[in-house]
């Protein structure tokens, strides 16, 4: 697909003064893209110039259409002297190759308007106004090496309004290149010319790795990149790598008319609901096949894999309507197009050999193949018992985005890796492992003295890691790996190479645990690293694995029970043989299953997970000593380290779970940093107090020795017992209602869950603090969280619990780098800089309180021995201060979804009503919940019960049983009538997925069972009143800091925007910034300089959204915050660009979270 | 522990109005911290230490440091994507950017808007007490607007308004500066201390009101039309009917005035329309022009006040002065001279009652 570019260069304003002897610029403007330039007239003397350029026309093979970015230069003229350079652009053509084909719409066919000039020496130099066009021709050839029309997510969940039709599996890419800042011309050029060389080498690389990716993807048969991230790593003499790893999905378009409100079928069997809707989108879809395989990206060139995967969905459909039956018809039909492409691919090898796009040797692939091979024919013996109704593929219709998902292919991948790490479909997620990390030392040099940069190497490296992750997947009976990401850190020579996912079982249509686990054996084997030293371990490993799906299986659908919620929870019955030990307790939520005691996972909080209380940030930082050891000992030093740093990462994280009386996180991250002396572990994650799983135990602390007054130890043991129940109450965990299913009989359940308990105490060990030394008392003080100023709620995850029902004001994304001169550092001083962090940043934001922090980002750098510098990126939510519908348990309330809710003005009607209908400021749930029918239902009787507490045993995990009075039973009766009474409503394709999150709130019936006793929960909630007391005891009448800016680009680091819908991806945008200054001081110092730097790029992202036709950027990141050399800086950023839409309607009102 | 670096970015640029007021009002970050601390800003914030305060106020300035900028011509505000805000913000920080003091800018009137006299303006800080800084900003956008608009053509107050962005009544104060700048009024000599900006800004709306180009097209400037000036040497026909003019004025005040008032007149009528027919004979040159208000103030105001004159009292004399003389056969027949004196008078009347108080 060659392709021609057109650019019109029209005009420039605020252009620098150039000519200083007349207080003018002569301009004009280079325009290249690949080898061609073209230039401008000169425009004399302006500071505005109006260039109004004819039509530049590039033909352009499609390959460089995707690997080089337009640069766009301006230049002053000068006479007699060379003409000075004022400053650059770099148009990425990227988001105009997506669909510039046949799309009847003109959405990112042009980018068009204003775009901040560059320079890396003077920052922001006035703007350039711009007109580029690009024209695809179609280009069947078999052969291409371009991966046109592949459209890419940062956003690591199904894109809003798109139906996910498969999951084809995992793709990553690897180049690698000299560095221009280390090769010999370096010396001989000016700083500028060096910083561009390198600037343009960066997004040229980021170009191909991104097509690359995107060719994986076509060999997938998918057509878009999920879940999409890619990290440079400079290396320093032995090069610099650009890495991408994504999820290759098929996607198609969400037509508006299938937006509307859609019946829900319950299955045949009621494990997997059916929304009769899904047919519509597959039969979109079927027709949508014939036009993809005709326009750009869906070309014939490998018309056999291809063929497997669009196909597949129309079977499905045919399935999904029959019900059970149907199952076999497709199980086997999927399963022959998963045998047909690994054939394929397995003959597609050789002819790839040739060409240069494979990344890896020939050797490991076709081994790779060989597995996948095996691997195949071995599901197939699986699948035939198997085929019964009851284990069919959980296809699923979000509501508002559908995510009608064949995961089959991924089976027949050689990583089971999913780089999503939310809004996964409700019962995509079977069953919820745990964390999984691995981690391995490589030392740079010995790859460094190769003439042509090789990727085979790191490729190798890479390799080795996901293997290993694979095998700890497996080992616990998991089949998939979500939210899988791949970090490095470098220092020196040293590289750490980290792989981080949570381990998981996903409902497919198949019997990936059997295959998985037949082949955990072969994985297993780890060949010894022998040139660098390796060190891979697995932490957090508090979950089950299931041993056999069958089982599990026979268990939920053969019961013929309600579905719970928490089933994702339930450790598979019997258990594994696992690595570790696992308490387990019965699960609080369903008294069914078996639950986990704490559950660590890196995914969001997934939906339809009931939690209790509020959730918060919570964040430990170790770090350990190094000798300034280089090279191999180094390295070697380095592999020794990490594995106690690890494990006192996790160990200090759990016990500050557990004193923060919480039992669950997610969006678990660790980061680990090297620096000249020292290591440095961050784990942050968002802990929240799942309802299924137990009440923490305590911290018990012992005296190590006999020197330990024991008195002492007492005294700390009173203050770790305080501080647990007041965290209890700021959660507002301290009373956990639980649900009463009443089909089930108390006694009984009580029995079995005396049993778990006994086990439990048993295994108690990881819960007990020595007290041997001073350190071991520091690390009981730091167990005790600072507390977080009132008024502010944190979490690193999108979800925010325990905040449903308040309305966002305000918005606003925010950096804070923050860096110190550190003569010596102790355990509690790093801390301390974090905990202050965080309170410098509250306070910074103190104009927005109420609010809470989501997806927030903490790096820690050390960039000189006796430097730390710290920098969080996070999106701050202004709340409204009055609780409009107080609001506390509840299930997990997308905060993301909020606009849609809006959109539906039916539904805040209904919010008035409710909210007159309640009353009293019951802190119930979620808006939605609150607002659900059944809240109507059950309130009144609720509603004298309210003020008065009820007396409820604190420390008894299981006390909540004995709650059940009669008001339980009241509600009950109303609630949970016939739990699988067909239930068809019509739910407001807007409102938010999730059972607990149904905002159903027109609907004129009841919901399902599941929700009845949602309800139920949120509105008995006893501790409503001191809560909201405590809100509204700060309502300030400061003005709105932010307000609605609609026609300014919106920045978040969420995956959408509060209150907006997003009507349009347009292309995600990738930026290298390199930035440097002669003199500090001559800039204004430091803290201007940094200022300068971080506003300046914000503007150029914010330019390049607005001219692709967009109005917001999502999933907004900084993987490269580089100002190491403050002189000198290199920063990547990047993000969705989109566009959204705001509800017209209300303005003032602000928008609901829930 | 020092911070080397403590920088916070938000996506959406947020102007604290008292952080910014404190910015403009010359304070330093350090000092701003201090006030605010002494405001109370720490009390809502439990934990929050003065460190935290001069980190936040450090922010907001860099902010408005960059946003300097951009405030020299204030239409990029509104057409670049460094800094996200409303265009309430964004007015506010014109306004408030363009806001000067009345005592400074009465100060800085009297000096040439060049650079040169930059570095008189510590002189300024010590008279006001304003602080040094203000008062640069204050001086610089003066000298900015008046370097943008002097050569300028179309009425003076829409092209600071476009070109500014600021409000009606700033755009107006900015057009008296600029008046009185362009013509180098003298306003600094003692006689003159007693007069405030607005009654400068009064007496340069006047003058701008009646002696410019009554025609109001594309060339038409903010400049006194030089045909006039030299037109009113021709006024001087009224001293030659003097005794008539005085006839007309005393019928006229008869009773309107108070006696001794009414006497002083018909005793000393000729001073008093010597001096204002002198001067306007005398404006065509550029010298004279300078000096108007020192003129008006040493030949007309100070007598005046020495015989206790009321203000109205003036008003009315001055009143029938312009309309007994346009009554003269002479003036009449001439529609021309009519007009001139009409605009004379009215111009010079209103500038004696602005400035006739203490």
């Amino acid at each position: 697909m060659p392709g021609k570019v057109k650019v019109r260069v029209v005009a420039g304003r605020g252009l620098p003064i150039m000519d200083k002897s007349n207080d003018t610029t002569d301009a004009y403007v280079e325009v290249k893209l690949g080898q061609v330039t073209y230039k401008t007239d000169v425009c004399r003397k302006s500071l505005n110039p109006q260039w109004n350029s004819e039509w530049f026309k590039f033909e352009m093979d499609d390959l460089e259409l995707q690997d080089e970015p337009l640069h766009i230069r301006l230049m002053d003229y000068d006479t007699y002297s060379a003409n000075d350079a004022i400053g650059k652009v770099y148009l990425d053509l990227n988001p105009l190759l997506i669909n510039s084909t046949k799309t009847k719409d003109n959405w990112g066919k042009t980018i068009s308007g204003w775009l901040p000039v560059y320079d890396t020496m003077h920052g922001l130099r006035g703007e350039v106004n711009l007109i580029v066009k690009v024209e695809l021709f179609s280009d069947l050839n078999k052969y291409r090496q371009s991966s046109c029309g592949v459209r890419f997510f940062f956003s690591p969940q199904v894109p809003e309004g798109f139906v996910a039709h498969s999951i084809n599996g995992f793709v990553e890419e690897l180049v690698i290149n000299d560095d221009p800042e280390y090769q010999w011309i370096d010396k001989i050029r000016t700083p500028r010319a060096s910083n561009e060389a390198r600037q343009t080498l960066f997004q040229k690389l980021s170009g191909e790795v991104q097509r690359k990716v995107g060719l994986k993807t076509l060999e997938l048969g998918g057509n878009a990149v999920v879940g999409y991230k890619q990290c440079i790593d400079i290396e320093g003499e032995s090069g610099l790598v650009i890495r991408g790893i994504g999820t290759a999905m098929y996607l198609t378009k969400l037509s508006e008319n299938q937006l509307s409100p859609v019946p829900l079928i319950e299955g045949a069997s009621k494990e997997s609901p059916i929304p009769e809707e899904y047919v519509e989108p597959t039969a979109a879809a079927s027709c949508a096949i014939p036009n993809n395989t005709n326009s750009s990206h869906n070309p014939a060139s490998s018309p056999p894999k291809r063929l497997g995967s669009p196909q597949k969905p129309i079977p499905s459909s045919t399935h999904s309507t029959s019900g059970g039956n149907g199952f076999y018809g497709d199980h086997h039909e999927s399963k022959s197009s998963g045998q047909m492409y690994n054939g394929n691919s397995g003959s597609g090898s050789p002819e790839k050999g040739g060409g240069a796009a494979a990344a890896s040797t020939p050797n490991t692939k076709q081994s790779n193949y060989g597995q996948m091979h095996r691997r195949s024919s071995e599901s197939d013996l699986s699948t035939t018992p198997n085929t019964k109704g009851g284990g069919g593929p959980t296809f699923k219709t979000q509501f508002q985005r559908p995510f009608v998902i064949n995961v089959d292919p991924i089976r027949g991948q050689e990583f089971p890796f999913i780089t999503l790490s939310s809004q996964f479909p409700e019962n995509f997620i079977r069953y919820l492992g745990g964390t999984v990390t691995a981690r391995s030392v490589k030392l740079l040099k010995s790859i460094g003295n190769f003439e042509e940069p090789s990727p085979e190497t790191r490729d190798g490296w890479w390799n080795e890691i996901r293997i290993e992750m694979r095998s700890h997947c497996r080992a616990f009976g998991c089949n998939v790996l979500l939210d899988y990401e791949e970090k490095t850190t470098m220092w020196d020579e040293v590289a750490i190479l980290s792989a981080s996912g949570t381990a998981a079982i996903i409902s497919t249509s198949g019997n990936c645990g059997d295959v998985n686990m037949s082949e955990l054996g072969d994985v297993n084997n780890k060949d010894g690293h022998k040139r660098t030293d390796s060190f891979t371990g697995v932490v957090q490993l508090n979950m089950g694995a299931r041993s056999s799906p069958k089982i599990s299986r026979g268990r939920y659908d053969d019961s013929d029970e309600l579905e719970y919620p928490c089933r994702m929870l339930h450790i598979p019955q019997p258990s594994l043989s696992l690595p570790t030990i696992i308490r387990k307790s019965r699960c609080a939520y369903c008294r069914k299953g078996k639950v986990p005691d704490v559950l660590v996972a890196t995914i969001d909080l997934p939906p339809g997970l009931h939690t209790t209380g509020r959730s918060c940030l919570i964040q430990t930082q170790v770090f350990r000593s190094k000798k300034e050891s280089k090279g191999e000992v180094g390295a070697k030093e380095m592999s020794d380290s990490i594995p106690f740093l690890e494990y006192e990462l996790h160990r200090r994280l759990i016990n500050k779970l557990k004193v923060q009386g919480l039992n669950a996180i997610f969006g678990y991250k660790v980061q680990i940093t090297q620096g000249d002396k020292v290591v440095v572990g961050v784990a942050t994650g968002t802990a929240v107090f799942l309802t299924a799983l137990p009440v923490p135990s305590i911290p018990t602390i012992c005296a190590g020795n006999l020197k330990t007054d024991a008195q002492k130890v007492l005294q700390f043991q009173k203050v770790i017992q305080e501080t647990f129940e007041r965290n209890r109450e700021i959660f507002g965990v301290n009373n956990i209602v639980l649900p009463n299913w009443g089909d089930i009989n108390g006694s009984t359940s009580d029995g079995e869950s005396d049993d778990e308990l006994d086990n439990s105490h048993e295994a108690k060990d990881t819960f007990v603090l020595e007290v041997d030394d001073a350190e071991d008392i520091d690390i009981i003080t730091m167990l005790i969280d600072q507390a977080i100023p009132v008024g502010y709620n944190m979490s690193n995850i999108e979800t925010i619990v325990g905040f449903d029902g308040r309305k966002v004001l305000s918005q606003q994304m925010f950096n804070q780098v923050w860096r110190c001169k550190i003569a010596t550092i102790s355990q509690r001083q790093l801390t301390a800089y974090f905990e202050r962090l965080i309170r410098l940043v509250s306070f910074k934001l103190r104009r927005l309180q109420p609010c809470v922090f989501t997806r927030m980002h903490f790096t820690i750098d050390l960039p000189e021995s006796d430097e730390m510098q710290l920098t969080v990126i996070g999106m701050a939510l202004g709340l409204d201060a009055k609780m409009h519908q107080v609001s506390l348990p509840s299930t997990s309330g997308k905060i993301g979804e909020l606009g849609k809710q809006d959109d539906d003005p039916d539904i805040i009607f209904q919010f008035d009503e409710d909210k007159t209908k309640l009353g009293i400021s019951c802190e119930s749930s979620a808006e939605n919940l609150a607002s659900s029918n059944q809240t109507h239902h059950s309130t009144p009787p609720l509603s004298a019960g309210l003020p008065q507490k009820v007396p409820h045993p604190l420390s008894s995990p299981t006390g909540a049983s004995g709650l059940s009075g009669g008001l339980q039973q009241t509600k009950i009766s109303s609630g949970t009538s016939p739990v699988t009474a067909s239930v068809n409503i019509a739910l407001p394709l807007n409102v938010s997925h999730g059972h607990g999150n149904s905002s159903n709130v027109n609907l004129p019936l009841g919901e399902t069972g599941r929700n009845r006793s949602h309800s139920v929960f949120c509105a008995r909630h006893p501790n409503s009143n001191s809560k909201s007391t405590r809100f509204i005891s700060f309502i300030k009448p400061m003005p709105l800091p932010v307000s609605k800016m609609r026609h300014w680009v919106e920045i978040t680091p969420q995956k959408s925007i509060n209150g907006a819908k997003i009507e349009r991806y347009l292309g995600n945008l990738n930026f290298y910034f390199i930035r440097e200054t002669t003199s500090l001081r001559e800039s204004g110092g430091v803290n201007t300089f940094v200022h300068a730097l971080f506003t300046d790029f914000m503007a150029i992202v914010r330019a390049h959204t607005s001219a692709l036709g967009g109005n917001a950027i999502v999933s907004y990141f900084m993987t490269r915050c580089d100002l190491s050399d403050l002189s000198k800086c290199v920063i990547n950023v990047g993000g969705d660009a989109v566009f959204v839409s705001y509800p017209v309607h209300h303005p003032e009102d602000g928008i609901a979270i829930g | 522990m020092l911070a080397e670096v403590d920088v916070f970015i938000g996506n959406h640029t947020f102007v604290d109005h008292e952080i910014f007021q404190l910015w403009i009002e010359g304070n330093s970050a350090q000092e701003a911290a201090v006030v605010l601390q002494q405001r109370g800003a720490l009390q809502t914030f439990p934990g929050a230490t003065s460190d935290f305060l001069l980190a936040d106020v450090c922010d907001h300035y860099r902010t408005y440091v960059l946003l300097e900028k951009l405030l020299h011509t204030p239409p990029r505000i509104f057409e670049q994507w460094t800094f996200q805000m409303d265009s309430q913000t964004q007015r506010m920080l014109i306004d408030h950017f363009y806001e000067f003091d009345d005592i400074v800018m009465r100060e800085i009137l009297g000096n040439k808007l060049s650079t040169r006299h930059r570095k008189d303006l510590d002189k300024i800080t010590e008279t006001t007490g304003v602080n040094l800084r203000s008062c640069r900003r204050q001086f610089d956008n003066a000298k900015r607007i008046f370097k943008a608009t002097e050569e300028m053509t179309g009425s003076m107050h829409q092209n600071i308004k476009i070109h500014f962005l600021l409000s009606e009544e700033l755009a107006k104060k900015y057009c008296a500066v600029v008046f009185i700048a362009g013509y180098r009024f003298e306003t600094n000599k003692k006689k003159l201390q007693y007069l405030s900006f607005i009654d400068f800004c009064n007496c340069a709306y006047a003058l701008m009101q009646h002696w410019t180009s009554p025609i109001m097209d594309d060339n038409s400037t903010a400049d006194i039309e030089r045909e006039f000036l030299v037109d009113l040497r021709e006024l001087r026909i009224i001293l030659e009917k003097e005794k008539e003019h005085k006839a007309l004025v005393c019928q006229r005040l008869k009773n309107r005035v108070s006696d001794k008032i009414f006497a002083e007149l018909d005793h000393n009528f000729k001073v008093y329309s010597r001096t204002l027919i002198n001067l306007a004979y005398s404006l065509h040159h550029n010298k004279s022009l300078k000096e108007l208000f020192v003129d008006l103030v040493e030949k007309y105001i100070e007598p005046c006040k020495h015989l206790h004159w009321t203000i109205a009292e003036m008003k009315v004399f001055l009143e029938v002065y312009s309309d007994a003389a346009s009554q003269l056969d002479v003036v009449r027949s001439q529609s021309h001279l009519r007009s001139v004196l009409k605009r004379f008078m009215d111009g010079i009347s209103m500038c004696l009652l602005t400035m006739y108080h203490n």
